[in-house]
């Protein structure tokens, strides 16, 4: 490829091409490296070793460029490097011109590397050097260059300087290619844009990527390019931020461009400060998460058949040599297994871990939509955050967005008071809402608690009768327990319930179902005049759960066991009707009874009249039940997956999953179980 | 509301344009509820053009798929007309090339539909801080 400003004869065209590669990716480095200590310049011009960096990357590049005959980079490179040496011996100081001409310098390595990669002819930089021999004169006689890099049209360096304008997009927007575009453009009003990492185009290839690297050349004031970047969308903007840039390089052929981040054990080769991540596309991670889980699977079915083999081991039939190797072997075969168990084990902990992030970002995003919220409504509240590293299913995160922003505003909204209610009551004036995350056992908790007014379970009643969730007479006998639960039904909260923030038509009704929809729970705890707190449990992953196994009319059902808190036989005597409720009296306290195949009384046949071997007590978001299983089968890990897309909603069924065997069996949900048990043993039929 | 033309002392002035009445009524009702007052409303284009002109709104929204003038053409004309109009061009995903071409004619942003209401909201909340400090466009 001999082109104008290239000698290329010491080498043949394959080893030119070789070392073509290995050129511009090293000098690609050489250029990000020289850049982090000129930044580093422009903050504190005294770092000799930042000095001593720059030097050296030049000098580098210096050196390649030569043994490759890219005469042009040589030359800029060797301006670069003797005023740096002049930096480096004192003579003269560090200015920000010093910065900006080295960056352009910068910029034009960087458009010559672009171009030797399209074997298109290099450019001269003599204007360029000109700046830079301009840079040496003691006196500060600014000579801005005619033309300086190629990369980037125009580089007048006056007032300008380069920034970095890190954009966050919000989850799950439409056309994000499009978006980048004309943040870009809106951008380039502004300035050069110099660089865009990803591009728009690789947006469209990656959708999920969610941040935007812009690298603008600009004499406008900050608040003016964070206006200029804050479209419909956008969820922060960031001006030169210090953190390291999750890919200040653009992304490497083999890699994904994805939306997670995980720790990567290869060390990395090079600089000791670059941060060992790297970014990995989700569906990836799903796919080794599914697998995992399928190993999970396969293990318990291993360790089943060891299991169902040991009483033939353990009694001698008839003690032959051949039968002691067997036995032997089969010694072995456990010990086997047990070394799987604990490899499975930690291959699926080592996997869940790549998804998890810490829930942080989420509860940050409520910082400023909280003053936003209380500003318009014209209350004073202070968000209270607790448990910002606690860690999270990555997909949680993006579900969990919708169900907390309208707890928050719900809360905010209903719960917390105006400033002459609460001075009246005696409260602080200043409201506070606390987001709160723990890990409790294999859950997340998470909490969204004021210091409100509290539900009031009066204004329930009048409202449930209002609305016809219950009839009068009934709603007359409620508790405030029970009223308080009313607020989860479809139709209580609807939109002319409303102020503008909270009356977007999204009851608590659905808050539930998103919450259930991700295998967790949600429970209300209010006190009247002090308070409101909404409980979320979360399981730790979405993909794998422990469940007791139970059978019905053949079919084997699961219910995730952190929502059975006991196994109990039951007497006859101990099933009651009490005030047309079909009860069950386990020591003492009452619990609503339903069976199994009622709930499930396929195509409205007749319910299976199978007698009932055990009684599961069953809990969810704070509520129990008790619910009749013809037979047990035990406990298992299962993979679920969810039904939604190959099946009608069926209520009472939260999902499928995966047996050892391959056999499949249906997930109960065990709150919307409880619903139905509390309707139906009060008379009413199942749903 | 003391001075009318003050935009920091009364609220920003929206003009929908859109074919369909429910998207109209949908983006009326999320940008009266972030204190927009709806200054009024196109059924196309061309009719985009003139009430533009007649009313001088803070911003206009801009369906993509109009009859007699399109979104494109009625931004183009709204533009060079009056260079600094603050225009929102509503797209569905499918509109991809005619978007680009208003980003590249200077529409403000784009909203793409089916649009959640919080992030509509969030969208006129934005610009009416916006619209507030910076003023009216020429």
């Amino acid at each position: 490829m001999p082109s104008p400003g290239q000698r290329t004869n010491d080498f043949s065209p394959a080893e030119m091409a070789e070392l073509l590669g290995v050129f511009i990716d090293e000098t690609g480095d050489q250029c990000d490296q020289l850049v982090q200590a000129l930044l580093a310049l422009e903050q504190d011009p005294a770092q000799a070793d930042q000095i001593a960096i720059a030097f050296r990357m030049v000098h580098s590049i210096k050196g390649s460029a030569g043994m490759l005959g890219f005469d042009p980079i040589t030359a800029v490179a060797h301006q670069l490097e003797s005023h740096f040496e002049r930096l480096r011996s004192g003579a003269v100081g560090v200015d920000r011109r010093t910065i900006e001409v080295a960056l352009a310098c910068v910029d034009y390595f960087r458009g010559c590397n672009e171009r030797l990669a399209q074997a298109a002819p290099l450019e001269h930089g003599e204007s360029l050097i000109e700046a830079v021999k301009g840079l040496a004169a003691a006196a500060p006689i600014p000579a801005p260059p005619a033309e300086s890099a190629p990369a980037g049209p125009q580089a007048t360096l006056g007032e300008e300087r380069q920034r970095l304008v890190r954009i966050r997009l919000a989850a799950g927007l439409g056309l994000p290619d499009a978006k980048a575009q004309l943040l870009l453009k809106r951008l380039s009003g502004l300035g050069v844009v110099v660089r865009s990492d990803p591009t728009p185009a690789e947006f469209a290839a990656h959708p999920d990527r969610r941040v935007l690297d812009v690298v603008l050349r600009s004499g406008s004031t900050p608040a003016a390019i964070l206006s200029a970047a804050d479209a419909d969308g956008v969820e922060s903007v960031e001006l030169d931020p210090t953190e390291p840039a999750q890919s200040a390089t653009p992304p490497q052929p083999g890699e994904t461009a994805g939306a997670t981040s995980v720790a990567a054990s290869l060390a990395a080769p090079e600089p000791a400060a670059v941060a060992e991540t790297m970014r990995v596309a989700v569906d990836r991670l799903d796919v080794l998460l599914d697998l995992a889980g399928e190993l999970v699977v396969n293990r318990a079915r291993f360790a089943q058949l060891v299991a169902d083999l040991a009483p033939v081991f353990r009694k001698p039939a008839a003690r032959t040599p051949e039968w002691e190797a067997h036995q032997r072997r089969y010694g072995e075969l456990v010990e086997s297994v047990d070394q799987l168990t604990r490899v499975v084990e930690n291959l699926q902990r080592g996997v869940l871990g790549t998804r998890m992030v810490p829930i942080g970002p989420l509860f940050g995003r409520f910082r400023r939509s909280v003053r936003d919220i209380a500003y318009e409504l014209g209350k004073e509240v202070v968000l209270e955050v607790v448990g910002e590293q606690t860690e999270i299913d990555k997909r949680m995160v993006d579900e969990l967005g919708d169900p907390l922003v309208h707890l928050v505003r719900n809360a905010i909204d209903h719960g917390i008071e105006s400033a002459e209610v609460r001075a009246a009551a005696g409260k602080p004036v200043i409201a506070t809402l606390r987001l709160e995350a723990s890990h409790r056992g294999n859950e997340v908790v998470i909490a969204v608690a004021d210091d409100g007014g509290g539900i009031d379970p009066e204004k329930i009643r009048g409202r449930a009768v209002a609305r016809g969730l219950v009839p009068a007479e009934r709603a007359a006998a409620l508790q405030p327990r029970e009223l308080i639960e009313l607020i989860w039904e479809p139709g209580f909260s609807t939109a002319d319930a409303v102020s503008n923030i909270s009356g977007r038509g999204v009851g608590m009704d659905i808050v539930r179902t998103r919450i259930t929809g991700l295998s967790g729970s949600i429970e209300v705890e209010s006190t009247l005049g002090a308070g409101t707190t909404f409980r979320i449990r979360l399981p730790l992953t979405l993909a794998i759960s422990r469940c007791m196994l139970v059978r019905l009319a053949d079919t084997p059902f699961a219910i995730p066991v952190e929502h059975v808190r006991e196994i109990v036989t039951v007497a006859p005597g101990q099933v009651l009707s009490v005030a047309g409720r079909r009860v069950c009296d386990i020591r003492g306290e009452f619990l609503p009874l339903m069976d199994l195949g009622r709930v499930f009384a396929w195509s409205g046949g007749p319910p299976p009249d199978e007698p009932q071997a055990a009684v599961l007590v069953i809990r969810a978001g704070g509520r129990v039940a008790a619910i009749g299983v013809p037979a047990l089968l035990g406990t298992r890990d299962l993979v679920i997956k969810p039904l939604d897309d190959n099946f009608r909603r069926v209520r009472g069924l939260g999902g499928a999953g995966v047996l050892g065997d391959g056999e499949v069996c249906l997930l109960i949900d065990a709150a919307a179980m409880i619903d139905m048990a509390v309707r139906t043993s009060a008379g009413e039929e199942p749903r | 509301m003391d001075d009318p033309d003050d935009p920091s002392a009364r609220a920003p002035r929206l003009l929908i344009a859109d074919d369909a009445l429910i998207m109209r009524m949908r983006i009326g009702m999320v940008a009266r509820a972030a204190g927009w007052e709806v200054a009024g409303e196109a059924t196309d284009g061309a009719e985009a053009v003139a009430r533009y002109r007649d009313l001088r709104p803070d911003l206009v929204t801009l369906d993509i798929v109009m009859p007699n003038l399109d979104g494109v053409a009625a931004l183009q004309s709204i533009r060079s007309e009056f260079p600094a109009a603050r225009v929102v061009m509503v797209t569905a995903v499918d509109q991809r090339t005619k978007l680009a071409e208003c980003i590249e004619l200077g529409a403000l942003d784009f909203i793409v539909k089916p649009f959640d209401t919080d992030r509509l909201a969030g969208m006129f909340a934005k610009y009416g801080l916006a619209i507030r400090r910076d003023g009216l466009p020429e």
